[in-house]
């Protein structure tokens, strides 16, 4: 429930009425408005990145994980539950990796929807859809979290830092940086750990009118839109939202472009209702800061993410109390790199094709199989990305027939399922498994000593600005535009699964019956990006539209519906 | 002519990954079937019988079997196939199995066929001709969508062979039944529903009335219709009773497969929604998909038409004309990766 205050309180009356008079005598309102609704925009996009980039780093760290007994060093295949053996303790340990790693993928698609509700306040407020991030390593000064985001395997010291971003502000954490960490990233990270500031939330909404008042001081300069923390980022949005819509200084906009789909999950946000634009992002702000640090509630709430870190942290520390030789990751590396190109990255890369620099914060991922599986990787994240831009942008349903238009609809039923879930996610476990290094021979039934990891890497120069991120995101009305770039991944998926028989790579249990393989996996998936690519056309074209009626369906009424 | 009509009905497996985990996923991570310590790896097939299961995965071994569970039906001996809590009777009673419950020509009891045919097994089976991938047998073919006609819960089997046999498992009729006639091999993902020829070749095949709450179904598989929220919640305390028994004994790795079971269950009657129609777990169990379509393979596609023709004394059964099948499948439970099926095969008989 939302503990929102509005601006009737006394401790703000003054600053109100401040900004009031400042508008009302103003001859520049218009340019006031701009430069609020610009503000309103860095603070939104900057959540938007937070999001984004948190997401996928949860992402990495799920994907990194051991998914079969086999993939354990010491697990006997052969004498499945001899005596003496390690198998049934290994077996015990799967499990409970099985469900650390679905409870982080639930988190992680909790922050793609945080992402998505983003997108929808960018819609209110008239903006451009925003998907950009850095990529990783982040530096610290681009987080407004404060610290350096890596990709970075599974372990304790991943939980502990995904437990510090999803802290509540009044938490005093130990700081989760540098140990554990290798020797080219400690030194990205800050000396300093923001700690056991105890949110308040009478001062970050005083604070958030003190910036208004300060933008509208000063129109025509760049305030740097920099927070301490989530819980005051999306404060001060909220505030924003509610003194431009309760002032009718802007109009909600863009009903249509509000994505009502849940997904199947977290169905409890309600629909926006035409006029009522402030209880919409009241909502969807409340919804965020609860699924997250949880602050409405101390303490947090169980199923915060906060509390789902917490309790992974503790098993996973019991579990090594009982065993000091348990890892639950695949020797995925930190950061892995293929890219070429500097300007893409906040640091400098290592020359290409060397093998791993300890001083570098980048893992240099030399094996020409494992390039080319995060190649593909990177070629069909980046057309996601695209995909959900132009989905968030052209986003529209016709309130008579429910039904979207078709361009939006083929990236709607391109982008979600199946994409993320039938692309993104095989060929991420599949990258995990191959080896990162050129010089690997493989062992029968062992994983490589290292592995490959999936960079999310995106094609935008760093430090671009906001109009070239606009520019770089525009959506090609051109459907050969992705029907290209989904019959080349095809393509590529179908020749890097014989690339893998040829070299003798395979997955470490490949022998257990009914598994699937590497060349198994990628014939599937270049099935799939041709079949992905058919529909897409048929969606672009009209040929098909969604969401349609279920055919034949039967509901009946009952309590229970 | 005259019609013989062969009824049947019970619980099948089919332990395939569930969104959002991708279609090949082998453990189940994020949707809610899983494969738990001491079972295979996720595999979609469609089984219709648990000695079918017991050829292609033997039986537990000893650090995953429940003697309490093998006490109430041998079949929880087999590999793969999970045992309910108690009040799911009728599942730990009856175990995997479609079995034929009745023979009628021309809508009359037919006592001889009956007492020859009673109890005996009826099966989705594998077409041993068409390569499935490395599926064992026919699957729900939907890939998160990809197969999709713009419907997304609508499936079918594939490849679709309809058998019978004696319950001495003697094979009686055997029919195949091509999805796209003209080109019998044809795998369903390369049918494009754009294709002028689509709802002749796929949507045919398709459920042709979908219940979301099917009181007929919950009951006929021995479901309270009126409490069917219990349904989970007896299982998720039984399956805590289950984790500790196993700790009891010592058997730990068993006590965390429970676990998981526990956890899926758990996670999916909570954080996917407050409504049985929105909640994962419950909105499958309650649904009921009808099929009706005929079985139309011939003398020219592989397998062929199947009669013992000396099965059926005093009736020439027609291998000629289409067989009409109508069906439901659901009831699907997604900790027991078990649905329930109930129908009736039609045939043309000549009386000789």
């Amino acid at each position: 429930m939302s503990k929102f205050t509005s601006p009737g309180n006394d401790t703000f009356k003054s600053i109100v009425s401040k900004i009031s008079a400042i508008l009302e005598s103003s001859s520049q309102k218009n340019d006031i408005v701009k430069a609020l609704k610009e503000r309103l925009n860095a603070y939104l996009t900057e959540a938007a990145e937070i999001e984004h980039l948190l997401a996928m780093q949860y992402l990495y760290a799920s994907f990194s994980m051991k998914k079969f007994p086999e993939e354990f060093d010491d697990y006997d295949s052969a004498n499945a539950f001899e005596k003496g053996g390690k198998n049934l303790l290994r077996l015990k340990q799967i499990e409970s990796i099985r469900r650390w790693e679905a409870k982080i993928l639930y988190v992680s698609r909790q922050e793609m929807e945080h992402l998505n509700l983003v997108q929808n306040l960018l819609a209110i407020l008239d903006c451009e859809p925003f998907l950009y991030r850095p990529n990783y390593p982040v530096s610290k000064n681009e987080n407004p979290l404060g610290d350096s985001i890596n990709l970075m395997p599974f372990s304790k010291e991943a939980l502990e830092i995904f437990r510090y971003w999803e802290k509540p502000d009044h938490l005093n954490l130990k700081s989760p940086f540098n140990e554990g960490a290798p020797k080219g990233i400690k030194k990205l990270y800050s000396t300093q750990v923001n700690n056991g500031k105890a949110f308040n939330e009478e001062n970050a909404t005083k604070l958030a009118w003190e910036d208004i008042l300060n933008t509208v001081n000063s129109i025509g300069k760049t305030n740097d839109a920099q927070v301490d923390s989530i819980e005051q980022l999306y404060t001060i949005i909220r505030v924003y939202f509610y003194f431009l819509l309760k002032y009718k200084l802007i109009e909600g906009a863009n009903l249509n472009r509000i994505v009502e789909e849940h997904f199947g999950f977290n169905m409890t946000l309600d629909s926006i209702v035409d006029g009522k634009y402030f209880e919409y992002v009241d909502a969807v702000i409340t919804q965020i800061m609860e699924e997250g640090e949880g602050v409405w509630g101390v303490p947090p709430s169980l199923d915060s993410h906060f509390t789902v870190f917490q309790e992974i942290l503790d098993e996973f520390i019991e579990l090594q109390k009982e065993d000091i030789t348990f890892d639950a990751s695949l020797p995925v590396p930190w950061n892995p790199t293929i890219s070429k190109e500097s300007h893409y990255h906040a640091f400098g890369l290592p020359p290409m094709g060397k093998t791993h620099d300890a001083n570098s914060p980048y893992y240099n991922v030399t094996n020409p199989v494992a390039i080319e599986a995060m190649d593909i990787y990177n070629g069909a994240y980046n057309v996601l990305v695209k995909m959900l831009h132009g989905f968030f942008k052209f986003y529209s349903i016709d309130y008579t027939t429910g039904i979207r238009p078709p361009v939006p609809n083929a990236f709607f039923s391109t982008a979600f399922y199946p994409f993320m879930t039938m692309v993104m996610r095989p060929l991420a476990e599949v990258i995990c498994r191959l080896p990162a290094d050129k010089n690997y021979v493989p062992v029968d039934g062992k994983v490589p000593p290292k592995t490959a990891g999936p960079n999310f890497f995106l094609e935008i120069a760093h430090n671009s600005t906001l109009d070239e991120i606009n520019v770089q995101f525009q959506v090609s009305n051109d459907m050969n535009y992705f029907m290209d770039i989904f019959n080349d991944l095809a393509k590529r998926c179908s020749a890097l699964s014989k690339e893998c028989t040829k070299m003798g790579y395979h997955i470490a249990n490949y022998k257990v019956e009914d598994a699937r393989d590497f060349d198994v996996r990628l014939s599937y998936l270049a099935e799939n990006f041709e079949r992905i690519g058919q529909n897409f056309q048929n969606y672009w074209e009209g040929k098909i539209v969604a969401p349609i009626p279920s055919k034949n369906f039967q509901n009946f009424n009952n309590t229970y519906n | 002519m005259a019609v013989l009509e062969i009824q049947f009905e019970g619980f099948w497996q089919c332990r395939l990954a569930t969104d959002p985990d991708p279609s090949d996923e082998q453990k189940g991570l994020s949707g809610f079937t899983l494969s738990i310590a001491g079972e295979t790896l996720l595999e979609p097939s469609f089984w219709s019988q648990a000695e079918d299961i017991k050829k292609e995965y033997n039986i537990k071994s000893a650090a995953f079997r429940d003697p309490m569970a093998i006490q109430k039906n041998q079949q929880f001996e087999i590999k793969n196939i999970r045992e309910a809590s108690p009040d799911f009777a009728k599942y730990n009673e009856n175990g995997i199995g479609i079995k034929v419950s009745g023979v009628t020509i021309d809508g009359e009891v037919d006592a001889n066929l009956t007492q020859k045919l009673q109890g005996g097994l009826v099966r989705f089976d594998k077409r041993k001709e068409q390569p499935n991938y490395k599926w064992k047998g026919p699957i729900f073919e939907g890939r998160n969508q990809i197969t999709s006609d713009g419907d997304p819960d609508r499936f079918t089997l594939n490849p679709f062979v309809f058998t019978v046999s004696n319950a001495n498992d003697d094979k009686v009729l055997s029919r195949f039944d091509p999805m796209d006639f003209n080109d019998p091999d044809k795998e369903l993902w390369r049918i494009n529903p754009n294709d002028p020829n689509f709802d002749e070749i796929v949507e045919r095949r398709l459920p042709i009335q979908r219940f979301a709450m099917s009181n007929e179904l919950m009951t006929q598989m021995g479901i309270d219709p009126d409490n069917l929220t219990d349904h989970f919640v007896n299982r998720m305390n039984w399956l805590k009773s289950k984790i500790m028994e196993a700790e009891a004994q010592g058997k730990d790795a068993l006590a965390e497969a429970y676990r998981s079971r526990y956890f899926a269950v758990n996670f999916f009657t909570q954080s996917t929604g407050p409504t049985v129609l929105n909640n994962r777990l419950l909105s499958r169990i309650s649904l009921r998909q009808l099929y009706k379509h005929t079985l139309r393979g011939n003398q020219s596609m592989l397998p062929h038409p199947f009669v013992d023709q000396s099965f059926f004394t005093g009736y020439e059964v027609d291998e000629v004309q289409p067989w009409d099948l109508l069906y439901y499948l659901g009831g699907y439970d997604g900790d027991l990766m078990a649905g329930y099926c109930s129908g009736t095969l039609s045939i043309q008989v000549k009386r000789k």
